[in-house]
């Protein structure tokens, strides 16, 4: 009770700052006055009652500083005195603070920002309710490779016969392009095909209407559609009254019955979807579709997997021809499906990032370690006059606190301005990555930072205070040679150099990943391309020979737009993702497989591969008279050449394409007619694959069907001076002929850099991070080197009077530094050797362990770090011997 | 050390309460003087100590304290006793009382009388 009121008191006295000093110092004269009264009457002289009365009253400033702690709350106190004390120091040395704050700022800033970007991707959970419970369904083969695609068929078995999901839907691999007419206009969207239930799966129904059911996957159901938030804002005004309303994709009108929450997206954009009509087919050999389900609640993915392979067993006695003995089955999570090849990379920006902050961290240290040593005598001078341990430790961790507080404060912004511009360079795109923004938990991580680097910096003065021995320090000329003292500091600047070097490799690795990617000869000429896509209704593309029409008079159109020298189109472009087809060469005894390989299948219109400047090896290319009523031909790669047909020539070959691909995809048997060069269309950093060019009046109606559906056309026109002159002109004639816009209009430069964007954040990235520590690294040697300069300038002195010649002492100041530099560079290889081969994954042509890359590395930071060694060693060589003598 | 001067605060406070009980308000100098007649040398230097004490008995409102004119015509702070601090007084004083009781006996006792 007493104490709860004293602690009233107190808290009333520090909250008014009811100052009492006033009131002591009155009551202390009148006390002084009454006994120097009392001792004059005593018989003393003036002068000595006074002495007297003094001494008797005692040390006022312990008595004040007792009162003081009897007045306010004094633990609080101190620590405001503490903070407002190391405020002062810290702006009486602004050169210090400012180096140290921007220091931190940038370590905290980058890892704040790779934390953002990892948690985005890797952690934050996908915006759909209880997602661990949510699936992908893979193929899976015995070599460990995975496929997850699968034909509507199984898709639709699996969900009929399953046990272990309470949902599961099929939708397309890909959104494949629509237009959306509106009265004169015409809007390219991105349209999802999906299964009953698909919305229920993800447990996402639309917010006004409903989901997909299964009367509406039926072949001649009436067109139904559900908008995405986005369209129904942008395309219809926000109309609330939307349910119903018919819309016309090409020349097809649908109804609107549902729009999807805001927050519904997977990992490709799209705007709407419909209804998937696929019913199931004892011979359904395409794999179109993903396969996603969600578990029933507590089921293990092991269980889920389990009860799949039990689906496929039963497969077999329903669809004996669907049924392969290697294939097996496996659920994986949806989240980690989505991710899966952006791990290695992230994983090892993560590392770097730490790396990062780990010399930041080594170049404060060493930067305290100075000022320590410095402010020895100041510290000294405060023990001295009976300040305790513990008091002057508190003092040095407050300045510690402050500033590595106002580092992480400053790092916050840093990464609320960096990741903004990071987020728009990466390619990543994911559903969860849309909202992710500089928030609580990026500032809970700053807090955890700023609270690791406070502990790591106290250790510098721990040691300080625990070591000081005040008859040294208060020498006067004690702080003069101090050899050993600052082991500590070299053994900080020998770790920068080593953890600078380990980045550093890894910046030059994936910067000469990177130039060796878009500097690979990609098989097809880049320059003057102009590319765009561009889908067609499905009564034009209704069959081949009609495609094959609209197509070559599209073509001719083109062509006699001035400026264009030639122009072609093919169903997707190089390094873009295009399908795989089995087929058989007629006339070789087949394998067990009952073919004689896969791959890739590209139904193209003459002038494609002129158009590409992709070159003819052999026989002839295709010709405009190459039409549906035409022989069947093909034009094969080398590849292709090299694999299959090895010696032989494949010209005036037979093939025949998609044998069990079931009815209406079944090709005519092919005449190969001509081998082309290679092409790298899976991407830069792949072998060129093996590729089959046939005719696009020539493919099989249903296919021409499902691959307008699905892709679309893309074209190219080479073009005599910059693409988009000409575009005006090419996009009024797709309008006349065939009412479509253009999407996705680009040149072939732009495709091209698409297509190596992952490598290009990778190098972006890292090479920032090595930029940084090799700044940061020379910083950290440079300040040793001044401050060792400083330190033995008597010694300098001494030797300069001795006789030493300038250069000598610039040297040795050099060599000095080269050994540290040295030392470091021989640690950083030894780990950056051993680490390298985590690199491996992200490399394209260039070794981990590339030795000119670790010379370069090593150069690049022995030169950096000599030149930081420069300054001190002329600053060490202008000494002049009588002043440094005579300057105690 | 410290646990010694606790000790002395301890008492130094009991003394002002009981001197303020006896002798009614007093200011800081007519308290030190009385302490040191009585107590001899525990107050006869730092006198100043005093004053921390009377705060913190004042935070605790055992006494309370005005200004009023001093004998020598100077404003000076006058300390009076409370009602609690009379209480409080007491209560000291009962346990003062009981710990001295039981140390006299403790270094009365001998050997023989714990056998």
């Amino acid at each position: 009770m007493r104490a709860l009121k004293r602690l009233l008191a107190r808290l009333l006295n520090f909250a008014t700052r009811r100052n009492l000093d006033e009131r002591l110092r009155e009551e202390m004269d009148q006390h002084l006055e009454c006994q120097t009264q009392d001792n004059l009457h005593a018989g003393m002289n003036p002068a000595e009652a006074r002495r007297q009365a003094i001494l008797k009253l005692g040390a006022v400033e312990a008595i004040r500083e007792q009162y003081h702690a009897e007045e306010g709350l004094p633990s609080l106190e101190n620590v405001l005195q503490d903070v407002q004390y190391a405020v002062r120091i810290l702006r009486k040395s602004p050169g210090f603070s400012i180096a140290a704050v921007l220091t931190l700022a940038l370590g905290v800033g980058a890892n704040l920002i790779v934390f953002l970007v990892l948690y985005g991707v890797l952690f934050k959970p996908l915006p759909f309710p209880k997602p661990q419970q949510l699936t992908r369904i893979e193929r899976s083969y015995s070599d460990g490779t995975t496929v997850p695609a699968y034909s509507g068929t199984k898709a639709l078995f699996f969900q009929r016969v399953n046990r272990a999901f309470s949902s599961m839907a099929a939708y397309d691999y890909i959104p494949s392009h629509a237009n959306l007419v509106q009265g004169d206009n015409v809007v390219p969207i991105s349209v999802l095909r999906v299964t009953s239930g698909f919305f229920r799966t993800f447990e996402m129904q639309p917010t006004i209407g409903r989901d997909f059911t299964a009367d509406d996957m039926a072949p001649n159901a009436a067109g139904v559609i559900v908008l995405s938030d986005g369209v129904w804002r942008d395309r219809f005004n926000s109309d609330p009254n939307i349910l119903g309303k018919g819309i016309t994709l090409g020349n097809r009108s649908y109804t609107i019955i549902g729009l999807a929450s805001p927050r519904f997206a997977l990992d490709a954009k799209s705007d709407a979807w419909i209804p998937l009509s696929i019913t199931e087919s004892p011979e359904d050999q395409s794999n179109n579709y993903n396969v996603a389900g969600r578990m029933k609640p507590g089921l293990s993915k092991a269980a889920a997997t389990a009860d799949l392979r039990r689906v496929l067993l039963e497969l077999k006695s329903t669809y004996p021809k669907l049924w392969d003995q290697s294939e097996g089955v496996q659920a994986i999570d949806l989240h980690d499906s989505f991710t899966g090849d952006l791990r290695p990379a992230l994983r090892i920006l993560m590392g770097a990032v730490g790396l990062v902050l780990l010399i930041v961290i080594a170049n404060i240290l060493s930067l305290l370690l100075t000022r320590a040593v410095a402010r020895r005598r100041e510290v000294s001078v405060r023990i001295a006059l009976g300040a305790s341990g513990w008091r002057v430790l508190r003092q040095l961790l407050a300045e510690n606190a402050l500033l590595s507080s106002a580092g992480a404060v400053a790092g916050v912004f840093v990464a609320a301005l960096g990741a903004p511009a990071l987020m728009h360079l990466s390619p990543i795109d994911l559903p969860q990555f849309a909202s992710l923004h500089v928030g609580g938990a990026t500032i809970g991580l700053a807090g955890v930072l700023n609270l690791i680097c406070c502990v790591i910096f106290s250790i510098v003065p721990m040691l300080e205070t625990r070591h000081t021995r005040l008859y040294e320090c208060l020498q006067l000329n004690s702080t003069r040679i101090a050899a050993g003292r600052h082991r500590a500091q070299r053994a900080l600047v020998v770790s920068e150099v080593a953890v600078s070097l380990v980045l550093l490799m890894g910046a030059i690795l994936l910067t000469t990943t990177f130039w060796r990617l878009v500097h690979t000869p990609p098989g097809f000429s880049t320059q003057n391309i102009l590319t765009f896509k561009n889908s067609f209704t499905d009564q034009q593309a209704a069959t081949s020979a009609a495609l094959g029409q609209h197509l070559n008079e599209l073509k001719a159109n083109i062509n006699g737009v001035p400026g264009v020298t030639s122009a072609g189109a093919a169903i997707t472009l190089p390094t873009q993702l295009s399908p795989d087809l089995p087929f058989d060469i007629i006339g070789r005894a087949s394998k067990p497989a009952d073919v004689s390989g896969n791959a890739k299948y590209i139904p193209i219109t003459a002038g494609f591969l002129e158009t590409l400047e992709i070159p003819l090896v052999e026989g002839r290319a295709f010709r405009d008279a190459d039409t549906s009523g035409s022989a069947p031909v093909l034009i094969v790669n080398q590849q292709f050449a090299r694999t299959f047909f090895r010696e032989e020539n494949p010209i005036g070959r037979h093939v025949l394409i998609g044998k069990f691909m079931g009815a209406g995809f079944e090709d005519p048997v092919r005449e190969v007619v001509g081998v082309v060069g290679d092409v790298r269309q899976d991407g830069l950093d792949q072998s060129a694959p093996g590729i089959m060019y046939l005719p696009a009046a020539q493919v099989p109606d249903l296919e021409t069907r499902a691959i307008n559906g699905l892709v679309g056309e893309s074209w190219v026109v080479r073009t005599r001076s910059s693409g988009m002159v000409v575009l005006p002109a090419i996009r009024r004639i797709f309008m006349e002929e065939v009412q479509a816009p253009l999407l996705s209009v680009q040149p072939m430069s732009q495709v091209i850099g698409t297509s190596v964007a992952q490598q290009r954040f990778n190098m972006i990235l890292l090479s920032g991070f090595g930029l940084i520590s090799l700044v940061l690294g020379a910083a950290g040697l440079y300040g040793v080197m001044s401050y060792t300069v400083a330190q033995q300038t008597r010694e300098i002195g001494v030797r300069m009077a001795l006789g030493a010649e300038r250069g000598d002492i610039a040297r040795r100041v050099l060599r000095d530094a080269g050994i540290l530099v040295g030392v470091g560079l021989a640690i950083g290889a030894v780990v950056a050797l051993a680490g390298a081969r985590i690199l491996n994954s992200l490399l394209f042509g260039v070794a981990p362990r590339d030795p000119l890359t670790l010379a370069t590395a090593c150069g690049l930071l022995l030169v950096t770090g000599l030149f930081a060694a420069l300054w001190p060693a002329r600053r060490a060589a202008r000494v002049v011997p009588m002043e440094a003598l005579r300057n105690e | 050390m410290k646990q010694k001067k606790d000790v002395q605060q301890g008492t130094l406070a009991l003394m002002v309460l009981k001197t303020l009980d006896v002798l009614g308000p007093l200011h800081g100098y007519g308290i030190a003087r009385r302490i040191e007649q009585i107590s001899g040398d525990l107050l006869a230097v730092n006198q100043g100590t005093l004053y921390p004490v009377l705060l913190r008995l004042e935070q605790e409102d055992a006494i309370a304290s005005e200004w009023g004119p001093s004998a020598n015509n100077r404003r000076a702070r006058f300390y009076r006793l409370t009602h609690t601090g009379h209480k409080m007084l007491q209560a000291e004083k009962r346990d003062w009382e009981q710990t001295a009781g039981i140390i006299a006996r403790f270094f009365e006792v001998r050997a023989e009388d714990l056998a």
